[in-house]
């Protein structure tokens, strides 16, 4: 059998004395949908970083394809296929919604107009088609997030690590994530997602691991794993559920 | 760089959509088909030669638009690296220098041809520019700027030590040997000529640029390294790649100012308020990361400190350089995105108050 598509095995990230990630181990299979939920400061996003190559872990190893990839940089992950989000968008301001795609459409699409067609068909994905031309700096914070997404799906990636997305978005916008989300899953793509709203986490992700201080406490179906007491006092802080 | 876009958050929609709809930005380079660009740049060059062909009988302003041409190509270059890529060079003397030593050199000790000989200082700064700027490139905004400073102090130290090469402090001299293959003419104009030459190709290196990949990964480098990095680009290489454009334009820059001047020494090459500094000035004044900001820059700052000095140079020392500084001062104040982005403005006030 060939090595999983994406491996985190006893990942171990320590800031000076603060263990911000504690033997962390989990594998993704192609075409999953896996769910990363916790309270704040779990160490959701430093065990993201860690996966994106914006940190590399102290201890244990990060595998893309069976290979170790501890070291390598965050724009040979995105090469390799892994796309991302950033928590806090991070459009680029001076340029239109288009061009921010094009950025990202330019590494499979080395043409100019290759690039633009690319970015054009990800903004209609995720809704923006309308504001294509409008520089960045003028949307709106949904609009943003989007973008953000759209950047990352211009990369044409086999997997890609969401970082909050859903976040300050309203009901029906979160509705038309999920949509997306599930085509772009049936057209193959892997998703990782870090996930507040457990309504999202519920709709969409079959599995579902539990990051709790640095350590990850849980992991299975989405269903028994938010039923679980020990989940829900890690993330609710008591028994409310 | 950010944070001038948070107020823009919380609009209600059509509030939004007003807003938008008064600051959209025209279609970018990149979406505009290359017969418009085409078009565009002959245009835009046939207007940057008319002052000189209406003022050509007048050696005087023949001079003026010599340095004129040739600052704007330099500016356009500078450009590239510090307004597209947002690294803010103040090093670009020693490419400038680099170019005008090796073309003269060439020229003097070995009767090449400065047609030819302004090639190898391009090549080389093109090739060993970014590898100057490479340690530089970890450091951020003034940091980086005062880092290529430091690299224009010790070029100018080492300039008056290498004498075998660049003639120490007393500089070297190029004899009046008139002729084309020598680069030197009788005519002053053929000079302007070559000047706008330059001004154009920089232009036109440009134009292609920012209308590739490399264009677009540069602007995604100055805006966010991050977001860069997460888009498969590889921050480095991008600002390398860019320095080496820069790098080269800017020694050809300065091997047709040493055939055009035909004396060069140290003070007057790593000069930071005619040469190192003034790249960014021109720039600054014109507007930053635009096309043609560089050359509007250009051609306020250059004939008009050119006239100053030759109207107000009698009537006390440095007088016409404190009416320069109060035209930069005003710049600064009422033109925060320099030329460009005043024009740009106006443009948009225009075409919005006109009636339906």
């Amino acid at each position: 059998m060939s090595a999983p598509f994406f491996q985190v095995q006893h990942v171990v990230k320590r800031f000076g004395g603060l263990v911000a990630v504690n033997d962390v181990s989990f594998d993704l299979a192609r075409g999953e949908i896996v769910s990363i939920i916790g309270p704040n400061g779990a160490g959701k996003t430093t065990l993201f970083n860690l996966l994106t190559g914006q940190l590399k872990p102290t201890d244990g190893e990060v595998r893309l394809d069976g290979g170790v990839i501890n070291a390598m940089p965050p724009d040979e992950r995105a090469r390799m296929g892994l796309g991302r989000t950033f928590q806090i968008a991070k459009p680029l301001v001076a340029l239109t919604a288009l061009e921010n795609v094009m950025v990202g459409a330019f590494l499979r699409h080395p043409r100019l107009r290759a690039a633009e067609a690319k970015a054009h068909a990800v903004l209609r994905d995720v809704g923006l088609a309308r504001r294509a031309n409008v520089r960045a700096a003028q949307l709106t914070l949904s609009e943003r997030r989007r973008l953000e997404v759209a950047r990352a799906l211009a990369l044409e990636p086999a997997l890609i690590l969401l970082d909050e997305v859903m976040a300050g978005l309203n009901a029906s916008e979160v509705a038309d994530a999920i949509e997306l989300f599930r085509l772009l899953n049936e057209r193959g793509l892997t998703l990782l997602i870090i996930e507040h709203n457990l309504k999202v986490v519920r709709a969409f992700s079959k599995r579902v691991i539990v990051i709790d201080r640095g350590a990850k406490i849980a992991e299975g179906n989405a269903d028994d794993i938010l039923a679980m007491p020990e989940v829900i006092t890690a993330y609710l802080g008591n028994r409310r559920g | 760089m950010s944070g001038a876009n948070t107020h823009t958050v919380g609009l209600a929609p059509d509030e939004d959509a007003a807003r938008v709809a008064a600051e959209a930005p025209d279609p970018a380079l990149g979406l505009i088909s290359w017969r418009r660009v085409a078009l565009l740049y002959a245009g835009g060059l046939f207007l940057a030669a008319l002052p000189f062909s209406l003022l050509s009988g007048d050696l005087f302003w023949v001079n003026l638009f010599t340095y004129t041409y040739l600052f704007a190509g330099l500016a356009v270059a500078w450009n590239v690296i510090a307004g597209f890529g947002g690294q803010f060079s103040l090093g670009h003397g020693v490419f400038f220098a680099v170019g005008a030593y090796t073309t003269v050199r060439l020229y003097l000790g070995w009767q090449l041809s400065p047609w030819l000989g302004i090639l190898p200082g391009a090549a080389a700064c093109a090739l060993i520019g970014p590898l100057i700027f490479l340690p530089t490139f970890r450091l951020k905004g003034s940091f980086f700027a005062i880092a290529t400073l430091a690299f224009n102090e010790v070029a100018l130290v080492m300039s008056n030590y290498m004498e075998s090469i660049t003639g120490g402090p007393r500089g070297l001299q190029v004899p009046f040997r008139a002729g084309v293959a020598n680069m030197i003419f009788t005519n002053p104009r053929a000079y302007t000529l070559l000047a706008f030459g330059f001004m154009a190709l920089a232009l036109g290196v440009v134009v292609v640029l920012m209308r590739s990949r490399l264009g677009y990964y540069l602007l995604a480098v100055r805006e966010d390294e991050d977001a860069a990095r997460a888009a498969g680009i590889s921050v480095t290489g991008v600002k390398l790649r860019a320095t080496a454009i820069s790098a080269g334009l800017t020694a050809l820059g300065g091997g047709l100012f040493a055939m055009y001047v035909r004396t060069i020494d140290p003070l007057t090459l790593f000069s930071l308020p005619d040469i190192g500094v003034k790249f960014a000035l021109l720039t600054l004044i014109g507007g930053m990361g635009t096309i043609t900001g560089p050359v509007l820059g250009a051609f306020l700052i250059v004939p008009l400190e050119g006239y100053f000095r030759a109207a107000l140079g009698g009537a006390g020392p440095g007088v016409h350089l404190i009416l320069l500084g109060l035209v930069m001062v005003l710049a600064a104040l009422f033109m925060r995105r320099g030329i460009t982005g005043a024009l740009d403005a106006a443009w948009q006030r225009w075409r919005h108050a006109r009636p339906k």
